[in-house]
């Protein structure tokens, strides 16, 4: 287990155990108020919504096609979002800081 | 309705409408006793990659699972699977599984899914004749889908023609079987059934519609397709033609027919202290018709509905129905349900094209389409609201969405 920061909804920051070589989703998801990610990490449904904070975005895998035409779908994108679905979670990741987005 | 939170609730059922209802109930401080019983053996999973990236290799078991079993332990949930629930004593309000436990509840939730429907014909039992529902029928048809083997598809829904579009990456030959004129023909409008269809053909698909399947031809194993007039050679079956709710077990109980179990608004059956979630529900819809809705958002909109209704709270905001589907690069984006009665009007992108379903006062019930997620969110927001739309500027794609309202 690696530590995250997570803001949620109500702009409460948390410090929270992740799991390590699994997606980031799959931590907000058992979050209470945590993610829906609906269709399963499969890239298909963008209802695991985050932002990541700045100082963090250069050290994640970037977007592929897929994951920022889902993106271009969101009300509530803003240059920082990411679909926590596609961002695999590993310990160099340690201390990574992500926002959750409003429900669409 | 009972005045105190009910002491013991018991849910029927591991899939997306199960966990979605256990995790709510927890989310909303029930603290009584908690079980999910569930005749499957395999710990709770998401059914949408069985059919694309699982099936292709390009995600694991482990990944398609729902919760981690660390979740379930810590939120007090005491999840017991291969053992299902055979009989309902609504008068005594207990459940016996297989196993010979008996359960007691205070208030039940069935969420036992569906099951696909069996092909029944001459050689319908041969090896090699799959069905794709489970983790486990995913597992056994992924081993057999080696490049070069000849797979017959029955059924041109979404299992078959999302299996058919994973089975051609795999390099497999693929021919898919319908007895309908047209592939996706009670999913989607023809105009998207036919972008899918060429999309199909171009990939190397061997589409045959109007094509009735007489029987399947082998000794122990499967060997040839005979459809009217030919005969199709397979190593594979995949038979794709649709599904009915997992309902035997309640025979004689009272809350159901064959067709699943009709819900009010509030997801309760005929007893007041039973309720259902999922792809087994017949709900009254925005159209007026009871109906079955097989799809993950309503499993996981029930669920929470079911959930907040058997602790006696207020329902969830309303949610307007979606749906997708994942085939080579198209992705297909649903919302809504058509009326028989709604006109439509396209619009065509680069990349895609959408079907709007409008209603006598130019509102949009329903929406389908391909290839742009910004219109198909916003138009999903436009179901919602119930704008009115100007039909001229949304049959001209060069009119952004936003600008065709009136």
């Amino acid at each position: 287990m690696t530590r995250i920061v997570v803001t949620d909804r109500d702009g409460q920051a948390r410090e929270l155990d992740a799991y390590t070589e699994r997606a980031l989703m799959e931590t907000l998801r058992e979050m209470d108020d945590g993610v829906a990610a609906m269709c399963g990490g499969m890239c298909s449904c963008a209802t695991c919504h985050v932002y990541v904070h700045p100082d963090w975005l250069d050290r994640l895998p970037p977007a592929d096609l897929d994951e920022l035409d889902l993106l271009d779908g969101l009300e509530f994108r803003r240059d920082n979002s990411r679909l926590s679905c596609q961002i695999p979670f590993t310990e160099a990741l340690s201390g990574l800081a992500v926002t959750l987005a409003p429900e669409e | 309705m009972s005045s105190r939170p009910p002491a013991s609730i018991v849910i029927i059922g591991g899939g997306q409408a199960a966990v979605e209802a256990a995790v709510c109930l927890r989310k909303n401080d029930f603290d009584g006793k908690l079980t999910v019983v569930c005749g499957e053996t395999q710990p709770p999973y998401q059914r949408p990659p069985l059919s694309k990236q699982l099936l292709a290799g390009k995600t694991s078991a482990q990944a398609v699972a729902l919760r981690s079993p660390e979740f379930f332990q810590s939120h007090g949930i005491d999840l017991r699977m291969g053992d299902p629930v055979l009989h309902i004593d609504r008068a005594r309000k207990t459940l016996h599984t297989k196993n010979g436990e008996t359960l007691p509840y205070d208030r039940a939730l069935i969420a036992t899914g569906a099951a696909a429907r069996r092909l029944e014909m001459e050689g319908a039992e041969l090896e090699g004749v799959r069905y794709l529902r489970s983790l486990d029928d995913c597992l056994a048809l992924a081993g057999e889908l080696r490049e070069g083997a000849r797979l017959a598809i029955i059924g041109a829904g979404y299992i078959g023609m999302e299996v058919a579009a994973t089975a051609r990456t795999l390099g497999c030959e693929v021919s898919v079987l319908e007895m309908a004129p047209r592939i996706l023909s009670r999913q989607v409008a023809p105009q998207i059934a036919e972008l899918f269809e060429s999309r199909h053909r171009q990939q190397g698909v061997d589409i045959r519609c109007a094509t009735e399947v007489r029987s399947l031809l082998g000794s122990t194993r499967i060997e040839a397709v005979r459809v009217d007039g030919d005969t199709v050679p397979a190593d594979v079956v995949v038979v794709g033609i649709g599904v009915a709710p997992e309902v035997a077990w309640l025979e004689g109980s009272g809350l159901c027919g064959a067709a699943g179990i009709e819900v009010d608004h509030r997801c309760c059956s005929v007893d007041p202290d039973i309720f259902a979630a999922g792809d087994v529900t017949l709900q009254r819809r925005g159209n007026g018709a009871s109906m079955r809705v097989e799809s993950v958002h309503n499993a996981v909109y029930q669920g929470r509905i079911a959930a907040l209704a058997m602790l006696d709270k207020p329902p969830p905001c309303e949610e307007v129905p979606w749906f997708w589907s994942d085939q080579y690069d198209l992705r297909l984006q649903m919302a809504g349900f058509p009326a028989a009665s709604d006109r439509t009007i396209m619009r065509h992108y680069e990349s895609g094209m959408a079907v709007f379903y409008l209603n006598g006062a130019d509102r949009i019930t329903a929406v389908q389409c391909v290839g742009n997620p910004r219109e198909f969110m916003l138009s999903k927001k436009l179901i919602a609201q119930c704008t009115p739309v100007d039909l001229k500027s949304l049959g001209d794609a060069n009119h952004p969405l936003q600008e065709c309202l009136t």
